[in-house]
């Protein structure tokens, strides 16, 4: 096997990355941190073509789903359009209006994109409300407290629930400031220390997840 | 035979289709939008924290705000960043506007023109204030704005021109030049990535408006005092309308607000009466 698709190179690499970003996060020295500056303007330019490699991606993906007519295809059809119709708009030829910040494209921006997000996570409310009434039943004790403090939250957060009693909103910020903040703590510590194991599992070159499919 | 159709009662309510319930919920959205019922709204802790620290900013100020919001969160951030944008404006500090999401950069440029600086509050563009656009790398983009603004970003959002060509870039390189940090944000990159990359190794005050589903989050940063102040969600941004004196947008969705929450209270009431019927039946029964 040739010397540059052997395992070691792509776990040397990431482990010389990493030390590179590291240390000048704790230490301050000159030169390691000009060196570490030139690595992200590195990753920059990696990001980009990687952005273009996943255009080309969802091209041909969905350019397969098109021509072996499989299920849902008209709406990978649709994505192609769109995306390549939007990205023709997106060039930068302002002479013959295309391009950010001309008519078309801004139009398009705030009449069509705008709406459509905004409507996507405003639906969210509707399955809020259905879901709300299907899975909050007090079966069991702990489904009873998340039920009254689900409701005092709600009431607090409403102007007609603080109008009708102005103890709600203190009752939130006690459930925020005590028992939700005690368990987000030990969710962000332990999410943090899953994260160490992770790193130094990487720079050891035990984690090989993110290589070849996890091959060895 | 009244007993089982008294059981039958309790059972359909326990399922209601969701049919039913999507268009109650269109009716108690609409209904007070086009006759609102004014509901009072009362000033929460978290709001004027919030107000108090925009506020206290000392004049001269270097304060960046980032636009890290999509479209989608727009109803509900979109009231934050207009309101914050403005008391920003009213301040003498130099505002210098970026966004980490891609659609940031265009909101950002959407509240200059509804707000317009020249216009209504004299101020100057490069001078006062500058959108300096959308950076697409997150928080290594965020790491790179702290070591290096202009590798971060080289042109400006408006005129496409070189950043260090303007007055307000005037002896600012990277993070330690800041006073201030403000973002409004809907998610990943956010709070989390701005506290790892500026927040903890330059110790710039950090306050942020964010989705009311964000807040569980926020509070460990809260807490450790990393975040300073935030406000979260619809009823937050309106009480800040309140607090600088220019209700808007938020204030005028504070009725729906209130009427769709007492439906949802109400649905899950039923639903939660109709099982301790039914059960109590069964076990009764049994």
């Amino acid at each position: 096997m040739s010397w540059y698709r052997r395992i070691e190179v792509p776990i040397i690499l990431t482990a010389v990355c990493c030390i590179f970003q590291l240390v000048p996060y704790f230490v301050k020295v000159p030169g390691w941190q000009t060196a570490a500056e030139q690595m992200i303007d590195w990753d920059s330019v990696m990001e980009t073509f990687a952005t273009f490699l996943g255009f080309i991606t969802l091209l041909m993906l969905h350019g397969r789903m098109v021509s072996q007519r499989r299920e849902g295809w008209p709406f990978s059809a649709w994505i192609l359009v769109t995306m390549v119709v939007y990205t023709i708009i997106g060039i930068p030829l302002k002479s013959i209006g295309l391009g950010k910040g001309t008519a078309l494209f801004e139009d398009i921006r705030m009449y069509v994109l705008t709406p459509l997000s905004s409507a996507m996570y405003a639906s969210l409310g509707f399955w809020i409300a259905s879901a709300a009434y299907r899975a909050f039943r007090a079966r069991t004790t702990e489904a009873a407290v998340l039920l009254i403090s689900g409701t005092i939250v709600m009431l607090a957060n409403a102007p007609v629930g603080t109008s009708l009693w102005g103890g709600f909103a203190p009752l939130k910020d006690w459930i925020f400031d005590v028992p939700n903040m005690a368990t987000m703590r030990g969710v962000v510590i332990g999410a943090a220390l899953g994260a160490l194991a992770l790193g130094v599992r990487t720079l050891m070159g035990k984690e090989r997840g993110y290589l070849r499919g996890g091959g060895g | 035979m009244t007993k089982a159709s008294s059981e039958g009662i309790w059972e359909k309510l326990q399922s209601i289709d969701s049919r039913v319930i999507y268009l109650l919920m269109w009716v108690v959205v609409l209904w007070p939008l086009m006759s609102p019922i004014n509901l009072p709204v009362g000033v929460g802790r978290q709001s004027k924290e919030y107000f108090e620290w925009v506020d206290s900013i000392p004049d001269g100020s270097k304060v960046v705000f980032s636009y890290d919001l999509s479209f989608a969160g727009l109803p509900e951030l979109g009231p934050m960043s207009v309101a914050t944008f403005h008391h920003l404006l009213e301040k003498d500090v130099k505002i210098y506007l970026c966004a980490y999401w891609n659609s940031g950069a265009d909101i950002a440029q959407d509240d200059i023109e509804l707000l317009k600086p020249e216009e209504n509050y004299g101020k100057v563009y490069g001078v006062d204030y500058i959108h300096m656009g959308y950076n697409p790398r997150g928080e290594t983009g965020m790491t790179q704005f702290a070591a290096d603004v202009y590798k971060a970003f080289p042109n400006d959002f408006v005129n496409n021109r070189p950043l260090d060509t303007y007055e307000i870039m005037e002896g600012v390189h990277g993070a330690e030049d800041f006073d201030y940090l403000i973002s409004i944000e809907s998610g990943t990159p956010g709070s989390p990535e701005w506290v790892r990359q500026w927040i903890e190794p330059y110790g710039i005050p950090f306050s942020i408006g964010a989705l009311g589903v964000s807040v569980p989050g926020v509070a460990p940063y809260y807490n450790a005092g990393q975040i300073k102040s935030f406000i979260a969600g619809l009823r937050s941004a309106a009480e800040y309308e309140m607090l600088i004196g220019r209700p808007d947008v938020a204030m005028a969705q504070q009725d729906p607000l209130s009427t769709t929450h007492i439906l949802v209270i109400a649905f899950v009431a039923i639903g939660n009466i109709a099982y301790f019927c039914t059960r109590s039946k069964k076990g009764g029964g049994s």
